[in-house]
């Protein structure tokens, strides 16, 4: 097959274009083309650089001349990072609370959810959504739209409300990272979220993994459920090593593929979506998987050593250096910047290894004081930007139901992402829906209703004036550091029109509208 | 990219945007270009353009093309699949069959609706088509055909938004030249100048006391003038929108010659993709998304197979279109239309034990309106299913890579001779997708 140096063309008669991918080095193609092309080429760059505007390096967005800063360059206070990164938002509570331990033990206080009383939220989630408390085989039988609607209520009721705001914080991590739909596998993602992604959103990556190799919701999600030789499905097997794991070709190939998904043959669900290996469905002929022979077994084996070669082989893969690495990317990116520093990702892929994959100790290695005050500020997804202004406008609810609902429409309904990667973690995607952002604050600073969600403005007139309401909005939502401009633009607007409720709900909506509330 | 790159792009950038912000402030405002539309009225053609609008839709999870369009000429495409093949347009008795495009393709029962403009040699269906990237993973092959150029991670933008970058806005002044009928920012779109995503254009308001969303808007402009972008751009870009689309009638929208959209989230996108050219404000790109399609399991595609998913979900994409052919490509608009479909790579083959399908290669692709070249089923030769012939053993080679159908559109339906940019590194081959 002929080929042209200068283009991928692919050339007349049936061949396979395959063999003609692109495979060079940008820069290298760039000097190899001729000039037509290589002026081409740059003209995409320049639309690159406009289109990811803000994803220049080391770090990330950085601050182009003139008046447009990085939202963080407001942010002085090491220790108000810290609760912007590891909190769903500002409260008055959680600021006094990380400024009595400081620094180090605010994080330290986090990382142990156990250690931290949260009896408040228990409380409220057994009164006001107990299906939320159900075994599987109640929620088997449980009304569908209730069971879903239980399941998204109380992920955002906890994300607002749950004391253990960095295990919210990595929950929604987690929850992304083992994307489950839950249109596709109903209540068994209850089940999942509750006792496989919360149980151990703050444990050890191993366990949590191997816990959700056997959870139900994933087995069904990814049809491993129904995976039987000699046409085994390879829709886990695929995933477990690009999404979950290694990351996208990070030392697999497609046979690697083919053979993980035969020796992950039985691996089932029986009942309410309880696990179980069924040898019936198993291959037991010869595999080698990652370069690993995996003998041919007689007919005779107990079905323990014929599930084991699973068990083997996802030890394969917790203990693979290209986990460490994609893990350890993956949370860098979340917890400190959209493109973290080389050396961070390092670190924590070495604490993971040194770790045994220990999540604390990796969350401790990227938030160093030092990293994050070096961090440019992450725009808030949806979800994130509702919890916040719930938190920040100190929002009473009773039934978070409509406002959740409300919330929904900002475009991230939880649980509902289709594909199994989860939501992204770039603020290309999200930053282009504004007006979905402005719309619902402006109706959730407009909700007074006892038995759904209230927002107090008392609070906030206090005093009563248009100079007591920005200083309250700056201390309440944004933890005391109110952007002077933010703050000037707030009572403009305030004292523009007659002094009200009316008018305190509606500037409550813009700060919480505002661009410089949408970063953390 | 180089930090040089990016501050230098970035100021040009803002310069761009505050000045048409500014310009399109200072002027008479959208309003007074805005017809006072109703769905009954026909527009007076306002341009003398012979440019296409462009819909450009990305089927997500990796599209059974082989279902859709199936190769009955091939027996072993039957061997293949014997659970899951539909059977031959000849085939005995009143059971479900496919129809026949050609002498050896037909579509799927579900897919039948766009028999008309296939017919009408409106509707391009090319198979065997794809990426030259090998990938298997939905989010690189996905990626990689968003940007336009194959295994290369430093392009981030789109190529669509190339397109947009490189060409002049088709109504000058115009506040929002493309969008995506998305909760994101499609990266087909990335790149893209006066470019949002738009999930549901009949709630583009505010929210609020109507006495003071003027005030609150202004206040949010202002506001996210000085913060950083792309937050800031897209701001000052949605609030030079919001008035706009509110003036649009998206819920009392009228579909002409009758066209019935699938009351479904991908037929309701169509349906304000019509209203929105059809209120021809200058929205010249339309992105949307059908996802659904990652058909591991349970994929029988007719109507008594599997609960009829499969089916079901070929009548709603096969649907929209047939009810977008009607409603705007049949109907009249002030500028042409081209609709492009693609997904990110085909299924394997054979069929799996769950009578599914895993990720694979070639695919097919669709191209519709009246200037394209349909009528037919377009390949670069069918490389066949017997397994020696297949990519790895198990899927169908891609012999033709799907920018040659998207470059041919850009260039002589969009009217951008920046091939290069649109698809770097590219040099595509004409193969009659469109009519001259």
């Amino acid at each position: 097959m002929r080929t042209n140096p200068d283009s991928d063309t692919i050339e007349q008669d049936a061949k396979p274009v395959s063999d003609v991918i692109d495979s060079a080095p940008s820069r290298r193609r760039f000097f190899a083309m001729g000039a037509g092309a290589a002026a081409a080429l740059a003209a995409t760059r320049t639309v690159d650089a406009q289109s990811s505007k803000g994803r220049g390096s080391p770090f990330g967005p950085t601050s182009p001349a003139g008046s447009k800063q990085d939202a963080s360059v407001d942010w002085k206070d090491p220790v108000l990072r810290l609760v912007r990164r590891i909190t769903m938002g500002m409260t008055p509570e959680e600021v006094t609370i990380a400024r009595n331990l400081g620094y180090a033990a605010y994080l330290d206080f986090h990382l142990h959810p156990e250690k931290i009383d949260d009896t408040a939220l228990d409380n409220a989630l057994a009164i006001g959504l107990p299906v939320s408390m159900l075994t599987p085989a109640q929620l088997a039988s449980s009304d569908s739209n209730e069971v879903s609607n239980t399941l998204s209520d109380s992920a955002l009721y906890r994300a607002a409300f749950s004391k253990r705001q960095l295990k919210e914080r990595m929950v929604e991590f987690w929850t992304d990272h083992f994307t489950i739909s839950l249109t596709k596998v109903g209540y068994l993602k209850l089940v999942d979220d509750r006792d496989v992604i919360r149980a151990n959103a703050l444990g050890n990556f191993k366990t949590l993994l191997k816990a959700t190799s056997k959870s139900g919701a994933m087995l069904v999600y990814l049809d491993q459920n129904r995976s039987q030789t000699p046409t085994p499905n390879q829709n886990y097997a695929r995933e477990i090593m690009e999404l979950h794991t290694l990351g996208v070709d990070a030392g697999y190939s497609q046979t690697d593929v083919a053979e993980l998904s035969r020796i992950l043959t039985g691996w089932t669900t029986t009942g309410p979506g309880n696990f179980t290996f069924n040898p019936n469905m198993h291959d037991r002929g010869a595999k080698t998987f990652l370069g690993r022979a995996f003998p041919a077994m007689p007919n005779t084996t107990a079905a323990a050593t014929q599930m084991a070669e699973g068990e083997t082989a996802i030890q394969m893969l917790v203990d693979h250096p290209n986990t460490a690495k994609y893990i350890a990317l993956k949370m860098s990116r979340w917890l400190l910047a959209y493109a973290p520093p080389q050396a961070v990702v390092d670190a924590a892929a070495a604490a993971y290894i040194s770790s045994d994959g220990d999540i604390g100790t990796m969350v401790r290695t990227i938030l160093s004081a030092t990293n994050l005050m070096a961090s440019p500020a992450k725009y808030k997804r949806p979800f994130h930007l509702a919890a916040s202004a719930l938190r920040g406008m100190g929002a009473q609810v009773a039934n978070i139901r409509s406002m959740r609902q409300r919330a929904d429409q900002m475009g991230q309904p939880m649980f509902f992402w289709e594909q199994p990667n989860g939501y992204p973690d770039r603020i290309d995607w999200w930053s282009g829906l504004v007006l979905g952002r402005w719309s619902f604050m402006a109706d959730m600073a407009n909700r007074n209703l006892a038995t759904q969600t209230r927002i107090d403005t008392t609070p906030f007139r206090t005093p009563d004036t248009a100079d007591g309401v920005v200083a309250q909005i700056g201390m309440r939502m944004f933890g005391g550091e109110l952007p002077t401009i933010l703050k000037t633009q707030l009572l403009t607007y305030l004292k523009a029109g007659t002094y009200n409720d009316a008018r305190v709900r509606e500037t409550l909506s813009l700060a919480g509208s505002a661009a410089q509330f949408q970063w953390f | 990219m180089t930090d040089e790159h990016f501050d230098n792009a970035c100021t040009e950038y803002h310069q761009l945007a505050r000045r048409d912000f500014l310009m399109t402030a200072a002027g008479v405002g959208f309003a007074a270009l805005v017809p006072t539309w109703l769905p009954s009225v026909v527009l007076a053609q306002t341009s003398s353009s012979s440019r296409d609008i462009i819909i450009s839709i990305f089927l997500s999870g990796g599209v059974d093309g082989m279902s859709l369009v199936a190769p009955f000429g091939d027996p072993d495409y039957y061997t293949g699949r014997p659970n899951i093949a539909i059977p031959r347009p000849d085939a005995a008795g009143n059971g479900p069959k496919l129809t026949a495009l050609d002498n050896f393709f037909g579509f799927a029962p579900g897919m039948t609706p766009l028999m008309p403009a296939y017919t009408a040699g409106d509707l391009l269906v090319a198979h065997a088509t794809g990426s030259v990237n090998t990938s298997r993973s939905h989010f690189d092959a996905q990626r990689y055909m968003e940007v336009g150029k194959p295994a290369d991670p430093s392009v981030t933008s789109g190529w669509l938004g190339r397109h947009l970058a490189t060409s002049t806005p088709m109504r000058t002044n115009a506040p929002l030249r493309a969008l995506g009928l998305t909760t994101g920012m499609p990266q087909t779109l990335a790149g893209a100048p006066k470019t949002l995503p738009v999930p549901n254009p009949a709630n583009a308001a505010i929210g609020g006391s109507n006495a003071t969303g003027v005030a609150r808007s202004q206040w949010l402009g202002s506001n996210y003038g000085t913060a950083t972008d792309p937050v800031s751009s897209n701001a000052l870009d949605t609030t030079n929108t919001m008035t706009l689309l509110q003036l649009i009638n998206f819920i009392g929208y009228a579909p002409a010659n009758g066209a019935v959209y699938p009351n479904t989230g991908f037929g309701n996108a169509l349906k304000s993709a019509a209203a929105l050219i059809k209120a021809d404000v200058g929205v010249e790109a339309i992105h949307a998304f059908n996802g659904g399609w990652d058909t591991h399991a349970s994929a029988g595609p007719i109507a008594t197979l599997d609960g009829g998913y499969m089916h079901g979900k070929m009548l709603e994409l096969s649907g929209t279109l047939a009810a977008f052919y009607a409603d705007v490509i049949q109907g009249s608009t002030s500028y042409g239309v081209t609709v492009v479909v693609v997904s990110e790579f085909g299924r394997n083959a054979r069929e799996n034990g769950n009578r599914g399908t895993d990720h694979g290669r070639g695919n097919v692709a669709f191209a519709m309106g009246k200037k394209i070249a349909g009528g037919k089923v377009l390949t670069n030769g069918w490389p066949g299913l017997a397994r020696e012939n297949l990519e790895n053993g198990q899927d169908l080679r891609v012999t033709l890579d799907h920018r040659d159908i998207l470059a041919e559109v850009v260039q002589n339906r969009l009217g951008n001779p920046n091939i290069g940019v649109v698809f770097p590194g590219f040099t595509p081959k004409i193969r009659g997708v469109t009519k001259p």
